[in-house]
């Protein structure tokens, strides 16, 4: 499939979703009182009302999301990461501070595409061996290819880093079973042949996010661990 | 005896034992879901796969649009 085809596909999409918008199937804003009941009953602990309240302003995510849809997130992420805007906004409002729900969501929603965006920028942006990273003692510009690694450096990288791999082998025996098979699928032990977590999630019959969390807490594990031997 | 409907979560796929978790249209977030997303950082690996996961939930409003069910004020 071609860029342009790609490129036009996506438009199509976005077009088709705005068109959506103004259909009126789709959930209209909530008139004030109607808002300001929704709000309190959610606040009393009623969650179908918290859910009329993300149901009823997600047109709000579709407003934002078309200020953005030049930039280079795809249109359907960029609808996505506004609705975990929203879910985030409506979660933490508080009525008490005299803000009306849909600014302060379209805060959110806006924030929230704003940071993703940051978050992207970091991650692409390319950086040459060439480009200045600081100077010397004698004030000479040095770059990324002036510190690359020598032979002799490389020697010492090879003697650290066996050592690294053999403490953090030493640390996996404080993991369960299952703590140690997503660990070693995900960061590719022994041989470097990585696995994503939906990957692992296939193999061992649980869902992805069960999947993340099991390997988040043992990183904390591991993190602990060898905190703990750095200290001792 | 007829079974009891479980709702099944649009992120982790699960069914669920329990109802309340974010209601959005015809989709279902569980409560463990939709702690992780609201907790989730937006450079954390997981965040990507709920901005795909959220997908469905849109792709889902727009083929409603195209298709509205016969006998509505749309169709």
């Amino acid at each position: 499939m071609g860029l342009f085809t790609i490129l036009t596909l996506l438009v199509r999409e976005l077009t088709l979703f705005v068109s959506y918008v103004k259909n009126h199937t789709f959930p209209q804003p909530l008139s004030t009182d109607e808002e300001d009941q929704a709000i309190s009953a959610w606040k009393s602990g009623d969650m179908e009302a918290r859910n009329r309240l993300i149901e009823h302003n997600l047109r709000l995510v579709a407003h934002i999301v078309k200020k953005y849809e030049s930039s280079r997130v795809d249109s359907d992420d960029l609808i996505s990461i506004g609705t975990i805007g929203l879910i985030k906004g409506i979660q933490t409002y508080n009525p008490d501070k005299g803000v009306r729900l849909a600014t302060y969501a379209a805060r959110c929603i806006e924030n929230e595409i704003l940071m993703h965006m940051r978050a992207q920028r970091k991650v692409v942006r390319d950086v040459s061996i060439h480009e200045p990273i600081g100077q010397d003692k004698e004030g000479n510009e040095v770059s990324l290819l002036d510190i690359l690694g020598t032979d002799g450096d490389e020697i010492i990288d090879t003697v650290s880093f066996r050592m690294d791999r053999d403490e953090i082998y030493n640390g996996l025996a404080i993991l369960d079973d299952r703590e140690r098979q997503i660990i070693w699928a995900r960061f590719g032990l022994p041989y470097g042949a990585e696995k994503t977590q939906r990957e692992i999630a296939r193999e061992m019959g649980i869902s992805r996010s069960y999947v993340s969390r099991i390997e988040k807490r043992a990183l904390e594990k591991l993190q602990e661990q060898f905190g703990r031997s750095t200290r001792e | 005896m007829s079974e009891e409907f479980r709702p099944v979560c649009m992120i982790c796929e699960r069914e669920c034992d329990e109802h309340e978790g974010i209601k959005i249209l015809s989709q279902f977030i569980c409560t463990d879901c939709e702690k992780d997303i609201v907790n989730t950082n937006v450079d954390d690996d997981l965040y990507d796969y709920f901005v795909e996961k959220l997908r469905t939930l849109w792709l889902d409003i727009m083929r409603t649009d195209i298709d509205p069910p016969p006998g509505t004020p749309y169709s």
